[in-house]
């Protein structure tokens, strides 16, 4: 216990001290494998290993073959399908920014790369019809968040690396909380736009025009068709669809519409680098984990929270609040693969399912998203939007509630979550 | 001259580019080959497992010189400036006896895997090749970490050496993405 303590003590201190997180957790393991005398070469070992899962390569993937969609006039195609969809009623343009970033949300693995290719357009679309701007920019920054719910999703890939879930599976359920999601995001934009008395000034809703322009988007809807279809179907692995999507896109984005050059593709690459490198997270983290199943730590932390409740939803509650105060100065990724390992056995052993809690984990994560001073999506939309994070963080409550109330329905009501990818996969265990 | 500097400049992300480029054929060749010439390929989990760890130390070279790293500033911001600059110089430190470390552990490692060959199972290659990234990688680290230190002390050492914090445009730029 006491040399628990000494490592949790040194972790806490070099991480607020600003070291970077990797170097962190690595110069914790080194103190670890000091303690327990065995061999530093284990970090060597882990520090290859661990990158070289199959699974991992979805990730670099779905970063470039969301990219090189979002560069490639592939985003601009979903608003227009959205348009013709929502614009009619009040607060149109806000609910045409909700919907376009689910539909670009099932293309995309991401949530602040969501919230860049529809905002880009919606953001200044909405100026236009006078909407308030750093509303504009919360309805952006909110919606923008489903990227990482809605499938594909980087973060839940990460998680099912981390706790060895099947990412189909995580994937699939996903999908309803995220469609629900996006209903109380489309909710709330709509009341605050009612009050305030924002836009409605769109079309009624025909048939033809949408019926058009969903036809002239049909290579861009094609795309998620292609990536949830291939994987659900049984054609490829997550990691094939990825390495699908990213032809695709290039095909799509150079032959079809002819908006996409080799400079773009090139600086898609070069995105996809920066993001790649912080992958190097996992390295230490691995023998890191290996360590804490060592020293108990699940086992201590399940101790100490089933000693205050037992109570499954109390418990996730808990966890909830939390992850939520984590996400608001930590990075998503970080946060799954620090807290993954320390807080799952316990919620297994309280029998809940490891897929509902991956979808619970990305939730939180969406939140840590929209919270001050360390926001992903807020940072997207201030510089979109050209307002300070404080603006935008006053105006995104709202929406932020709207997550938090779809989180406590998926703790309270877990088969809206496990419905469809135990129907479709047949019950877990 | 001009293009030894464009070099130096694009080293780490020129490789790291071409990884990620070898990695997305890779897989997708995989996926024809089934589809269309109805044979499984072998080498392509492996081609692309090794693409992926190169890629990534790369990156991680790279992201120490755009300071992309993950790490928790909040703590510092909230210090008043001169101290906040000798936490992160400390911390900066660490992490260079970390990466100094790391260089001595993959050393030792590499070295049995050089006394010991073993070969990958499908390629056939000598392991030790595609593991001595481990060395190229800590060691373009460090180098990119004392570059910023250099670059910050002939630009008249003001502020924190490449954390751009000064103003909001290039904070955004900085922290613009996650995954």
């Amino acid at each position: 216990m006491n040399e628990i303590a000494i490592l949790a003590t040194a972790f806490v201190l070099l991480t607020v001290m600003s070291v970077p997180l990797f170097v962190a957790v690595g110069l914790t393991t080194a103190l670890a494998l000091f303690l327990i005398d065995i061999p530093y070469t284990l970090l060597a070992q882990t520090g290859y290993s661990s990158l070289t899962p199959f699974p991992l390569l979805t990730i670099p993937l779905f970063v470039l073959a969301g990219r090189l969609m979002e560069v490639g006039g592939m985003a601009s195609r979903m608003i227009a399908v959205a348009t013709n969809l929502v614009g009619a009623y009040r607060g149109s343009m806000g609910l045409v920014t909700v919907f376009a970033c689910m539909l670009f949300a099932a293309l995309s693995g991401s949530g602040p790369a969501t919230t860049a290719a529809i905002g880009s357009v919606t953001v200044p679309a909405m100026k236009r019809d006078g909407y308030d701007v750093p509303f504009a920019a919360a309805v952006t920054a909110s919606a923008g968040a489903l990227g990482s719910l809605i499938p594909p999703s980087n973060l839940m890939i990460i998680y099912g690396l981390v706790s060895e879930t099947s990412i189909p599976r995580l994937f699939l359920a996903g999908l309803i909380p995220g469609v629900m999601v996006t209903v109380l995001l489309m909710i709330t934009t709509y009341l605050i736009a009612r009050r305030r008395g924002y836009g409605g000034g769109g079309d009624r809703f025909t048939w033809k025009p949408f019926l058009k322009a969903t036809w002239e988007g049909k290579w861009s809807i094609g795309a998620p068709v292609l990536i949830l279809g291939g994987i659900y179907g049984g054609a490829f692995t997550p990691t094939e669809a990825a390495g699908v999507a990213v032809f695709y896109a290039l095909f799509v984005g150079l032959f079809v519409y002819r908006e996409l050059t080799v400079r773009k593709v090139v600086e898609a690459l070069r995105f996809t680098a920066l993001l790649t490198g912080i992958l190097i997270l996992l390295t230490p983290t691995l023998a890191f984990g290996q360590l804490t199943a060592f020293y108990d730590v699940p086992a201590a932390v399940q101790h100490g929270i089933t000693q205050i409740t037992e109570n499954p939803i109390l418990v996730m509650m808990l966890i909830g609040v939390f992850y939520i105060f984590i996400g608001t100065f930590m990075e998503s990724l970080a946060q799954i693969v620090l807290f993954t390992a320390v807080f799952l056995p316990l919620v297994t052993s309280l029998g809940i399912d490891p897929v509902l809690f991956g979808v619970f984990t990305v939730i939180t994560c969406e939140i840590g998203f929209l919270t001050p001073p360390l926001g992903a999506n807020l940072t997207v939309a201030a510089r979109i939007s050209g307002i300070s994070i404080e603006r935008i963080s006053v105006s995104v409550l709202p929406f932020i509630l709207a997550y938090v109330i779809g989180m406590m329905v998926l703790i309270i009501v877990p088969e809206i979550t496990l419905f469809v990818p135990d129907w479709f996969y047949g019950d877990a265990k | 001259m001009a293009r030894l500097q464009w070099l130096e400049r694009h080293f780490e992300e020129m490789f790291c580019c071409i990884c990620l480029a070898v990695i997305a054929v890779s897989v997708f060749c995989q996926v024809i080959a089934r589809y269309i010439f109805q044979v499984a390929l072998h080498w392509t989990e492996e081609v692309a497992a090794i693409s992926m760890v190169w890629a990534v130390y790369l990156g991680a070279a790279l992201c120490v010189r755009e300071r992309f790293h993950i790490r928790i500033i909040v703590a510092v911001q909230a210090l008043p400036e001169r101290a906040g600059r000798w936490i992160v110089f400390l911390a900066d430190v660490l992490w260079a006896f970390f990466s100094l470390f790391m260089l001595k552990v993959a050393w030792d490692y590499l070295a049995v895997l050089w006394k010991f060959t073993s070969v990958s199972p499908s390629l056939g290659i000598n392991q030790f090749y595609p593991q001595s990234i481990l060395m190229i990688g800590y060691a373009l680290m460090l180098v990119r970490l004392a570059q910023t230190y250099v670059v910050w002390w002939r630009e008249g050492a003001v502020g924190i050496p490449g954390m751009l914090d000064e103003n909001l445009d290039e904070t955004t730029k900085v922290q613009d993405h996650q995954i």
